[in-house]
C-alpha cells in the first residue's frame, strides 16, 4: 500500500490506529508518520466539512440554497484563515473527511484547491468505498487516486512570501466555541468580498494594511492596544462597524441614514455602531455595502459559487488571484476584474496546469481578464 | 409556474375577453391618443450620444415643456444580477440601460429645468442603495449623479426612505389589479420617465418602455419572499408571485381581480404592466437601443442570444406610441397578436394597453420624427425566425 505514495510530494503518513510493521515501513520509505493527536511542532490541524455545493436533504441532487437563493457552499476558507492569524506562519492542515454523496474525482479536486487558495493544505482522506476500490486495485479507483495524487502535486502551493488582500478585516479573539464571530467570518467568506481575520491577540498595525473596514461583533470589549490600533485606524480613513459591547466610543457627528446602524464620523473614517447583534448573516452583508464596494480589489462575472482570494507579494510587484470553482462542470464566460495597474496576466487552471499568457484589459481602476472555461480552480498571475 | 390547459384558457381567455374587449374598450382602443414619436441614430455611447439625445427631445417639442420645474423620478432597467453577463460583455451593451445614455439623459434634463431627478429601480433581491448595486456591475455611480446638481438614486425594491408604501390605482378598472402598493417614489414625482432597453423578451414577447415598469413592484410585497399579511422588510428573490400567481401579494396590499384567472405568466405579465402603467402613467419613454442583446432580456435566456448594436434611440410622450414604434424597428408588428411573432407565446401588451385607451399601437396614426423607420430598422424577427428555424 505505501508503493501509492512512492514518487508523489506526500510526505506526511498519519496513522488513526497502530497496524503492526505500517510506521517502520513508511518510515523506512521516507514518511514521517504522525498520530493525529501529536502533529509535527508548528502545525495547525482545522477540521471542517467536506467542500463544495451543499446537496439538499431533501432527496435527489439539487443544491441548498443559501439565505440569498445563491447555493450554499460548505468551504473551510474562513476557518483556515481563522488559524491563520491565531498561528502565523505555520503550516494548516485541514481535516475535512470525503462525504459519500460528493465523492467524485472532481470533488477530491475541491477538497485540495479549497485548502490550498486559502494557503493551507489538505489531508488526504479516502471514502470507504474508494479505499476498498484502491485496496483492491480496481481501475477506476485507481484512476481517481492518480488524480488525487496529481492534486497533491499540483496544489502544494507556498504561501509564503505573499500577503492577503483584504477590504474587510474581522477582529476577535476566536476564543471558545464557535462563536458569533465565527459565523460572522463564515458568512462574509460568502459575500465574496476580500477579507482577513485578525487575531485580537497577535494584533499589529501591519494587521491593518489595506483594510476600509473593521468588523468586531465579540461579546467582551476589546483590550485597550487594540482599541487604540483599531480608532487610530478609523481616524485615518477606515470604518469600524460593531455593537454595543465595544464599550464608550468617541463622539461624532451623525453621517448616513442605515435601517441597522447608527453611522458617526470620526477622524477621516466612520463608526457604524449596531447594538446587540443577533443575526451573523445580516452583519457581513450590512458591513460590505456601509464599507462600499466602491473599495472592491476583485470583482467576478459569469462565475457561479467561487471563493477568490487574493494576495500579493511584499513588494506588491506581484499579485496571485486563486480562485475556486465549487461547480463540479467546468464554467464558461467568467470575467474578473481585478483593482490597480497590471502590466502582464498568467493563467494556471487545474484542466491546464502549465501557466499561459493571457490578455488583460484596462477598466477603469483595474483590469480585466476573460477567462477560459474553468473547472474547479484557477490561479491567476499578475504583474505590475 | 402552473401550466394552463386549453379548457382552463378558453374559459379564461373568455372571461378575459368580457373584461377587456366589449363595446366601451374597443371605442377606448378607437380612439386611443396618439403623441409624436421621434426616432434617432446613435451608433456608439461617445460624444455622438449627448447631441442625439438633444435633438431626440427637440423633435417632441423640448424636454423644457416636460421637466422644467418638476421633479423627474426616472426608472431605468437594471434586471437581473450585476455579476450575470452575456458572455464576457459588461451588462450595458446587452441588457441594462447604458450609464451613459442615463447619464445624459439627466444632464438634458437639469438643463432644461429639471428641478430633481430621481433614478429607480428595484434591483435583483436586495435593498442594497441602487449606488452600491452598479458598482458591482463596474459602474461608478458618480458619472450619474454628477450630470446635475440634484440627481439622486432610490432603490424600489422595499419602502425605501419613505415610512409607508403608496396606494396607486388603475383609472381603467385593471386586468389582474385594481391597485398597486408602490414605493413611494412613483408618487413623489411631477414626472414619471420610463428609460429602457430594447430587447425581446421571454414571457412578454417584447421589452421596451411599458414592460420595463414591471420592475415598479416592490418584492417585499409581489416577490417570492413578500410577506403574507405585511409586507417583509427586505426583499427576496424575483416577482415569481405575479409570473405564476400562486399566491396572492401581501394582504396589505389590494389583491388579484381575478383569482381564478390563468396562472400563466404569458397571460399575467403582459395585464399586470398594463395595469401597472395605467397606475403610474408614463409622461416621457425613452428607449435606447444602441447596443442590446437579441434572443430574449437577459444572460439567462436558454434560446442563442447574441450581443448587438442596432444603434437607435427612440422616445415619445405616449408609450403605447414609442412601443409600436420601437417593434416596427425590431422588424415586428406592432399589431401582432397571440401567436404571432414576438407574441408566439403571450399576450400583447401593446393590444392590452391599446384597449385599455393608454394609446393606439397603429403606425398610419403615429407621426413619426427623426430617421425614418427602414432607415434605423435592426431586424430582430429576421433573427427570431433564423435562430428558431436553427432550434
Amino acid at each position: 500500500m505505501l508503493s501509492l505514495l512512492q514518487a508523489t510530494p506526500v510526505r506526511h503518513l498519519l496513522l488513526d490506529s497502530a497496524v503492526p510493521g505500517l510506521a517502520d515501513a513508511a518510515g523506512k520509505a521516507g514518511l514521517v508518520v504522525v498520530e493525529p493527536q501529536a502533529v509535527p511542532h508548528g502545525v495547525t490541524v482545522v477540521k471542517g466539512p467536506w467542500p463544495g455545493i451543499r446537496v439538499s436533504h431533501s432527496g435527489g441532487d439539487r443544491a441548498s440554497a443559501g439565505p440569498t437563493g445563491e447555493p450554499w457552499v460548505d468551504s473551510n476558507g474562513w476557518r483556515i484563515k481563522m488559524a491563520r492569524a491565531q498561528h502565523p506562519g505555520g503550516p494548516i492542515w485541514v481535516d475535512a473527511k470525503p462525504q459519500p454523496s460528493r465523492s467524485s474525482k472532481e470533488d477530491y479536486t475541491l477538497a485540495f484547491a479549497d485548502a490550498a487558495a486559502h494557503g493551507a493544505q489538505w489531508i488526504i482522506g479516502l471514502d470507504d468505498e474508494l479505499a476498498a476500490g484502491v485496496a483492491a486495485k480496481k481501475p477506476e479507483a485507481m484512476a481517481t487516486w492518480q488524480r488525487i495524487v496529481q492534486g497533491a502535486a499540483f496544489f502544494a502551493i507556498d504561501p509564503a512570501g505573499y500577503n492577503d488582500q483584504a477590504v474587510i478585516g474581522v477582529l476577535s479573539t476566536f476564543s471558545g466555541p464557535r462563536s458569533f464571530t465565527d459565523e460572522v467570518l463564515n458568512n462574509l467568506a460568502r459575500t465574496r468580498q476580500q477579507y482577513r481575520a485578525i487575531a485580537a491577540q497577535s494584533m499589529t498595525p501591519a494587521s491593518l494594511s489595506g483594510l476600509k473596514g473593521i468588523i468586531y461583533t465579540d461579546a467582551a470589549e476589546p483590550p485597550a492596544d487594540v482599541r487604540k490600533l483599531v480608532l487610530d485606524f478609523v481616524n485615518s480613513g477606515g470604518m469600524l462597524i460593531t455593537g454595543s459591547a465595544w464599550g464608550s466610543l468617541p463622539k461624532g457627528e451623525a453621517q448616513q441614514s442605515h435601517p441597522r446602524f447608527s453611522v458617526r464620523k470620526t477622524g477621516n473614517g466612520a463608526i457604524a455602531i449596531g447594538g446587540t447583534f443577533s443575526d451573523p448573516y445580516r452583519v457581513p452583508n450590512d458591513a460590505v455595502v456601509l464599507v462600499s464596494h466602491r473599495h472592491d480589489i476583485v470583482r467576478f462575472f459569469n462565475s457561479g459559487a467561487i471563493t477568490p482570494c487574493l494576495a500579493a507579494s511584499a513588494d506588491k510587484r506581484r499579485t496571485t488571484l486563486h480562485t475556486v470553482f465549487y461547480s463540479l462542470r467546468p464554467v464558461e464566460d467568467t470575467s474578473v476584474w481585478v483593482k490597480g495597474s497590471y502590466r502582464a496576466a498568467r493563467i494556471r487552471t487545474w484542466s491546464q496546469p502549465q501557466s499561459q499568457n493571457v490578455r488583460l484589459e484596462k477598466r477603469d481602476t483595474g483590469i480585466e481578464i476573460h477567462l477560459p472555461a474553468v473547472a474547479q480552480y484557477a490561479m491567476i498571475e499578475l504583474e505590475s | 409556474m402552473h401550466p394552463c390547459s386549453r379548457r382552463q384558457w378558453l374559459k379564461t381567455a373568455a372571461a378575459a375577453t368580457g373584461a377587456a374587449f366589449t363595446d366601451p374598450l374597443i371605442r377606448r382602443a378607437r380612439s386611443a391618443p396618439t403623441q409624436p414619436v421621434a426616432v434617432a441614430r446613435c451608433m456608439t455611447y461617445g460624444p455622438e450620444l449627448v447631441p442625439a439625445l438633444d435633438k431626440l427631445f427637440d423633435q417632441l417639442g423640448g424636454l423644457g415643456r416636460i421637466v422644467k420645474g418638476k421633479t423627474v423620478a426616472m426608472k431605468i432597467n437594471l434586471t437581473g444580477a450585476p455579476s450575470y453577463r452575456l458572455g464576457y460583455l459588461p451588462c450595458e451593451d446587452t441588457h441594462y440601460t447604458h450609464p451613459s445614455v442615463i447619464a445624459a439623459t439627466c444632464h438634458l434634463m437639469m438643463k432644461a429645468g429639471a428641478r430633481r431627478i430621481r433614478l429607480l429601480e428595484s434591483p435583483w433581491s436586495t435593498a442594497d442603495p441602487i449606488e452600491e448595486y452598479i458598482l458591482q456591475a463596474n459602474w461608478e455611480p458618480r458619472d450619474i449623479l454628477t450630470a446635475g446638481d440634484n440627481v439622486e438614486f432610490e432603490n424600489t425594491n422595499f419602502l425605501g426612505n419613505a415610512k409607508k408604501y403608496t396606494r396607486m390605482k388603475v383609472p381603467f378598472g385593471g386586468y389582474m389589479f385594481p391597485a398597486f402598493d408602490l414605493n413611494h417614489s412613483y408618487n413623489d414625482c411631477d414626472v414619471f420617465v420610463s428609460l429602457a432597453k430594447m430587447k425581446e423578451h421571454a414571457t412578454a414577447g417584447i421589452t421596451l418602455s411599458m414592460k420595463n415598469c414591471f420592475g415598479l413592484t416592490p418584492a417585499t410585497i409581489y416577490g417570492a419572499g413578500a410577506g403574507i399579511d405585511e409586507p417583509s422588510i427586505l426583499p427576496k428573490g424575483g416577482r415569481s408571485l405575479v409570473h405564476s400567481g400562486y399566491r396572492q401579494p401581501s394582504k396589505s396590499a389590494p389583491s388579484e381581480l381575478h383569482p381564478d384567472s390563468p396562472r400563466a405568466d404569458t397571460y399575467r405579465v403582459p395585464r399586470t404592466v398594463v395595469d401597472l402603467i395605467s397606475a403610474r402613467p408614463i409622461d416621457l419613454a425613452i428607449v435606447e437601443g444602441i447596443k442590446t442583446m437579441t434572443g430574449g432580456e437577459g444572460p439567462w435566456m436558454r434560446e442563442k442570444i447574441t450581443g448587438v448594436n442596432p444603434g437607435v434611440l427612440v422616445a415619445g410622450t405616449n408609450c403605447v406610441n414609442t412601443d409600436a414604434v420601437c417593434m416596427s424597428i425590431m422588424g415586428f408588428d406592432p399589431m401582432a397578436d397571440r401567436g404571432t411573432p414576438p407574441f408566439e407565446r403571450c399576450d400583447s401588451t401593446l393590444k392590452l394597453a391599446e384597449a385599455a385607451g393608454l394609446g393606439s399601437r397603429d403606425l398610419g396614426k403615429i407621426e413619426i420624427a427623426g430617421m425614418p423607420v427602414k432607415q434605423v430598422m435592426f431586424d430582430f424577427a429576421k433573427i427570431r425566425r433564423e435562430r428558431r428555424a436553427r432550434g
